[in-house]
């Protein structure tokens, strides 16, 4: 089946959602389901900032996340008005606010919330990891 | 046929971005033509109720954004009855764009739905 | 069209779901959601007279619980969490 999750939390922010989530979504894959999309909001939208550098001898949640990502090349997209809000941004938004910086990982694209609905009405299934 | 999408919000409007991020999402969906629907539930219900001002706080006051509901098709807003009556609120307290659903009606609504996103 | 519902912590999130609920859904209890069995109130009860109730095994095992008062819940691994939204038409989080 189709599934489209959408994720609302990230290590740091309070929560576990976003560790069940990755859980989940290895669990899916592993039992042959299609993931459609994962969309990041809220606080989730801290899973895809390179700038989260945790203890050596503390899982790494982004890290494991943009793994997952890469290896099974899944649709990742972080809201864009949620991750400018919290500060996670690509090259060119950095440039378009004049930040300093920018720290979106790669295997991310940065869209807006069409892209949470469009893949919810597509999916066969939709799962909210709330914080 | 398009499916229809329900939004449940419990959360305080000025608790984080969750009552903002909601409505952003049902104005997203409305605007794509999906049949949609916002519930409150719980805290959620405090977001409906009149008179708030939030400029001390420096916060966008969240009723208001209610309002512009209308503009895009969403005639109505859910309110769990029970979650009014916990918290003594009577609906006349509440803005004028709600319909109340009592009792077993809350869980009959939400069966109906085919997909529903929480916040 | 059944419904899971994940509840991931006791209170408001646990209460809400009770109330959403319809003959034939099922309940996931996860993350502090799972702290519910050893909080056997009024509202798990209520929940186990109409549906069947799940707890995610890996919360479970990190906060050191068992299903101690032998409640009628079944507990489940991620495999199970997925099955059940195979075998449900929807999902509904509450948090």
């Amino acid at each position: 089946m189709k599934y489209a999750l959408a994720v609302y939390g990230a290590a740091g922010t309070g929560g576990q959602s976003s560790q069940t989530a990755l859980s989940f979504a290895r669990a899916l894959l592993a039992s042959g389901h299609e993931i459609i999309r994962v969309f990041f909001y809220q606080d989730g939208v801290h899973n895809a900032s390179g700038l989260i550098s945790p203890p050596q001898d503390e899982q790494n949640l982004p890290e494991q996340w943009q793994n997952l990502v890469k290896e099974h090349n899944i649709d990742a997209v972080v809201c864009i008005a949620a991750a400018l809000r919290r500060g996670v941004v690509n090259a060119e938004e950095a440039q378009r606010y004049e930040l300093p910086g920018s720290n979106l990982r790669e295997g991310y694209e940065l869209s807006g919330l069409g892209q949470l609905l469009e893949a919810t009405v597509e999916a066969d299934r939709f799962v909210t990891f709330g914080d | 046929m398009s499916q229809s999408i329900c939004i449940i919000s419990t959360q305080a409007p000025y608790r984080g971005q969750f009552a903002k991020e909601a409505l952003d999402a049902a104005l997203v969906s409305a605007s794509y033509e999906i049949p949609t629907s916002l519930l409150l539930m719980g805290d959620g219900v405090y977001q409906v109720l009149e008179g708030q001002s939030p400029d001390q706080l420096g916060r966008k006051n969240i009723a208001s954004m209610f309002q512009s509901l209308e503009l895009y098709g969403i005639e109505t807003v859910y309110i769990d009855g029970e979650s009014l009556g916990e918290r003594g609120i009577a609906p006349e307290q509440l803005l004028p764009l709600y319909t109340l659903l009592e009792g077993d009606a809350v869980a009959s609504f939400l069966a109906q739905q085919d997909k529903v996103l929480s916040f | 069209m059944a419904t899971l519902h994940t509840v991931n912590k006791t209170g408001q999130p646990l209460e809400l779901c009770l109330r959403a609920l319809n003959a034939g859904d099922s309940v996931l209890l996860l993350e502090e959601g799972v702290y519910a069995l050893y909080e056997a109130g009024d509202v798990l009860s209520e929940l186990l007279r109409h549906v069947a109730v799940h707890v995610l095994d890996a919360d479970v095992l990190a906060r050191g619980m068992t299903n101690r008062d032998n409640l009628d819940i079944d507990m489940i691994d991620y495999q199970g969490f997925v099955e059940l939204t195979e075998t449900n038409d929807k999902v509904v989080s509450w948090f």
